[in-house]
């Protein structure tokens, strides 16, 4: 369900957030549905224990996440402002950054690019 | 949790006039994994050798579970599993021996941990240890340090000889230890990608130096390469702090940077000052052991 | 060449460590000797002053000649000169060039005798070996051993097997016809040898590939585990299902689960060297005159067993830093207590098969013996404590101190002799002597120890196989 890289340059812990957040705003992960034990996850990708509780623990201060003792950590409820489209635009935040990025390195127009986008997203729907 | 695991004060350790260790000072808890890392020569297992009393220290301390390396009680030896460099097998034992023998030490050996780990990782018990590989040898000490249930395990480049589905397991293995927040793990390795899977705390020694000391996580967001595009030539000193290494292009107009604690601020005010445009990326573990070795 | 010559001289300095102490110890009595007997005008003194120089060259070609030959196995394994052209051709002529240049070496001081003698206008000295010969039987001595070491140490049983008959074939031999030894002169010998070599040399060049030594291989015969009662040993001890701590912390500071085990096995090596010298000694003058030979020697030098114990087992007392005792004088403790124990049952052990034999030849020296051997208790004790001090790397006092208690050691097989009418003053002196070494070094070595370094002192033991 997750791809860790624990090479990036990207904390594992904040890949783990981000991926979440995409995958509860994107609607993969509904409301209720459960998230590996810590253990699990640590042992499938060989990472620290702490650093997925480390991510469990902020999702579940921002709300994304809920605590059931005994149980494994679950998606919470539903919330209004996590469907905003602030939120949502937050999701893609690092995508966007990198096409500026290659953008301004290849020299491309603003207008060229936004016209490029345009037809991708056409194709989409 | 207050008591801490280990407590080194200002450790310093000389041999011969040259100084190795200069004025180390950290602290291990319980739960953390620390991984060590620095240079062949900067002191690592100096550091790991000295704080357990192999070694005395020229000046300072270090105390393991609150009692001074010299003088380990053996309650606290009970607690302690080390796994050498150079592996301290006795040549002509074999490896159920050594378990036997090792195991006639300590009154809280596990012997189904042992049994089970020997089985999963491979490693042959009934051949006598001169005639394993070095691999081999590596893993049936670590066999040997794990099997006490260590509360506090040290490991001095334990994975060298390792083909990388050994290593992976015993990573895993490491991790249950880990998973335990009552024990501590601290070793030493030159292979950093390791470290970023299963340490949360770094110590990265140069020169007998402590450089750095703290979370992987905040390493990694610490370190950064800045890719300077400007629209004029760059000014011979470029006045960023923290850099660890800059490189130039010939036309001056580019430069790559690595900085270290740069904040957002002094990025964009420099960037303003320099009238140039800074790209800022991540960089791994073992990219920031080189920039640091630059 | 220079590969020829820097592999001579590795076998001459580096094969077993301390090696290169005990060619300093041999280099003393060499150049101490020939300075000293450089002043001399009677013969009879510039004879004893080449005995000694003679004693300090064979001092520094025994281990070569003992372990040369296992040396060179190991240094002709595929490994080793896989990717060297003629390589074994050089490994070849350095064994050649360290054999002929040690030979030369003993019959140096022989030839400079004979030098000094006749230029002080004396006539050769009649007793005096001609250097000729001891060049030629040195030689030979040297040719045979470096070869017969080479092919016995390739299997570890036939390594074992044939160790024996190079101790006690030949004093049978030479005892049963005693005339044997003349038959063939020094020089039948030297071309038997150079014979012997040549054929060597063949086989050496032609064969397909060498296994490493098995026996002396991997550098560890100072650990005991390595030895073949050693290993008989280990098995007996893990044959019950558990050891107890103490038996643990015994095997790992000597190498046998108890004292008096590493003792036994131990003891027989002593027992060997002093069958070899009792029956080569029989028939000779010191033999008629009522004294068994070899019997100080075993019963003196014999300490130094005790000193390489302890010295071991400051080393592998790292093993036990961190599984047993509190601090380093507790480890201390535990070493003691093992390590008195093994060798005092060394010297009993030896005492009682000196006696045994002394019994059987010359029973009236059975009393004295007992003495003498009562009185090299603490010389023992003060070897031990001496091995027990060098926890560091060998600096000046260190050499100092062996060096000092092996001249020790001369001067009391000197002027300390079990005859028949011992005096027990003479005995009693010693022994107050040599305890009182043994409460000094005692003290020494405890300081020593309170500041072990076992990143400093540690023993290696050498992986035969890289995976």
């Amino acid at each position: 369900m997750f791809i860790l890289n624990p090479h990036a340059s990207v904390p594992i812990y904040q890949q783990l957030i981000d991926q979440v957040r995409r995958l509860v705003a994107g609607g993969q992960l509904l409301p209720g549905a459960e998230l590996p034990s810590v253990r699990e996850m640590a042992h499938e990708h060989t990472v620290h224990p702490m650093t997925i509780s480390k991510a469990y623990s902020l999702l579940e201060s921002e709300g994304l996440l809920e605590r059931h003792r005994g149980k494994p950590m679950r998606v919470a409820a539903l919330r209004r402002n996590q469907s905003s489209v602030a939120a949502k635009l937050r999701q893609i935040e690092p995508q966007l950054e990198a096409l500026a990025l290659a953008a301004r390195q290849l020299e491309l127009s603003d207008e060229e690019v936004i016209a490029q986008l345009r037809k991708n997203l056409g194709e989409k729907s | 949790m207050s008591e801490s695991a280990v407590s080194i004060q200002a450790l310093h350790w000389a041999i011969k006039g040259r100084s190795v260790l200069q004025g180390i000072t950290t602290e291990v808890r319980p739960g953390d994994v620390v991984g060590v890392i620095g240079k062949n020569g900067a002191g690592k297992t100096t550091l790991l050798e000295t704080m357990l009393g192999f070694s005395p220290p020229a000046s300072g301390s270090a105390r393991i579970f609150g009692e001074d390396c010299r003088n380990l009680s053996e309650a606290v030896k009970m607690r302690i599993g080390f796994v050498p460099q150079q592996d301290e097998l006795l040549p002509t034992l074999t490896g159920t021996h050594q378990i036997s023998l090792t195991s006639s030490f300590y009154s809280t050996w596990d012997s189904a941990l042992v049994d089970r780990l020997a089985r999963e990782w491979e490693v042959p018990l009934d051949r006598r240890a001169n005639v394993l590989s070095g691999g081999e040898r590596q893993k049936l000490s670590t066999l040997l340090a794990l099997g006490n249930r260590p509360d506090l395990l040290v490991l001095d480049e334990p994975v060298a000889s390792l083909d990388p589905l050994a290593r992976r397991r015993f990573l895993q293995q490491l991790l249950e230890v880990a998973g335990d927040a009552q024990r501590a793990v601290i070793f030493s390795t030159h292979i950093v990608s390791d470290l970023e899977r299963v340490a949360n705390r770094i110590w990265i020694i140069k020169d007998g130096r402590l450089l750095w000391d703290g979370e992987t996580d905040n390493l990694k967001q610490s370190v950064r390469r800045l890719h300077i595009r400007a629209r004029r030539p760059l000014p011979s000193e470029l006045g960023l702090r923290g850099v660890l290494s800059s490189r130039r292009a010939p036309d001056n107009m580019t430069a790559t940077v690595t900085v270290r604690d740069l904040g957002e601020a002094d990025l964009q005010a420099a960037a303003a000052r320099m009238e140039a445009h800074i790209e800022s990326e991540g960089l791994g573990l073992e990219d920031i052991f080189l920039e640091i070795h630059a | 060449m220079k590969t020829v010559l820097r592999i001579a001289q590795g076998f001459c300095w580096s094969i077993i460590p301390l090696q290169s102490w005990i060619v300093l110890l041999g280099a003393v009595f060499l150049l101490g000797a020939m300075g000293f007997g450089a002043f001399e005008q009677e013969p009879q003194d510039i004879h004893i002053y080449a005995m000694v120089g003679m004693a300090g060259a064979i001092i520094i070609a025994f281990v070569p000649a003992l372990s040369g030959g296992a040396a060179l196995r190991f240094a002709s394994s595929r490994s080793m000169l896989h990717l060297r052209p003629r390589g074994r051709a050089t490994m070849l002529s350095a064994s050649m060039l360290a054999i002929t240049a040690l030979a030369a070496l003993i019959a140096l001081p022989v030839l400079l005798g004979q030098f000094a003698t006749q230029s002080a206008g004396f006539a050769p000295i009649p007793r005096s070996p001609l250097p000729a010969h001891v060049f030629a039987v040195s030689w030979s001595v040297m040719a045979l051993l470096w070869g017969i070491v080479f092919v016995a140490s390739g299997s570890r049983a036939f390594s074992f097997l044939a160790i024996l008959p190079i101790f006690i074939v030949p004093p049978l031999l030479i005892h049963s016809s005693q005339a044997a030894l003349d038959l063939p002169g020094p020089f039948t010998w030297f071309l038997l040898a150079l014979a012997f070599w040549l054929l060597f040399t063949v086989w050496y060049m032609r064969a397909d590939a060498f296994r490493t030594p098995r026996w002396f291989g991997d550098r560890s015969s100072q650990n005991f585990e390595s030895t073949p009662a050693g290993m008989v040993s280990s098995l007996l001890d893990f044959s019950r299902s558990a050891l107890s701590p103490q038996r643990a912390g015994s095997l790992l500071l000597l190498g046998a689960s108890s004292p008096l085990r590493y003792a036994i096995t131990n003891t027989v090596w002593l027992a060997v060297i002093f069958l070899f010298f009792a029956v080569m000694g029989t028939g000779s003058a010191r033999a008629r005159a009522g004294r068994v030979p070899g019997m100080e020697f075993v019963l003196v030098f014999g300490a130094t067993l005790g000193a390489q114990l302890a010295y071991m087992s400051a080393r592998r007392a790292r093993l036990l830093w961190l599984r047993a005792g509190s601090d380093r004088m507790s480890l201390f403790a535990m070493a003691e207590r093992n390590g008195l124990a093994a060798t005092l049952w060394s010297l009993l052990l030896t005492a009682a098969i000196v006696g045994c034999f002394t019994l059987l030849r010359a029973p009236d020296f059975a009393r004295s013996l007992l003495l003498f051997a009562a009185a090299q208790l603490p010389a023992w004790v003060a070897a031990y404590y001496c091995g027990m001090s060098l926890t560091r790397t060998p600096n000046l006092i260190d050499v100092c101190l062996c060096i000092g208690l092996v001249l020790l050691f001369f001067v009391q097989m000197v002027f300390v002799q079990p005859k028949v009418d011992v005096s027990s003053l003479q005995l009693s002196l010693a022994a107050a002597f040599w305890l009182g070494l043994s409460i000094l070094l005692r003290a020494l070595a405890k300081r020593r120890w309170r500041a072990l370094d076992w990143r400093i002192a540690r023993l290696t033991f050498p992986s035969q196989r890289t995976g």
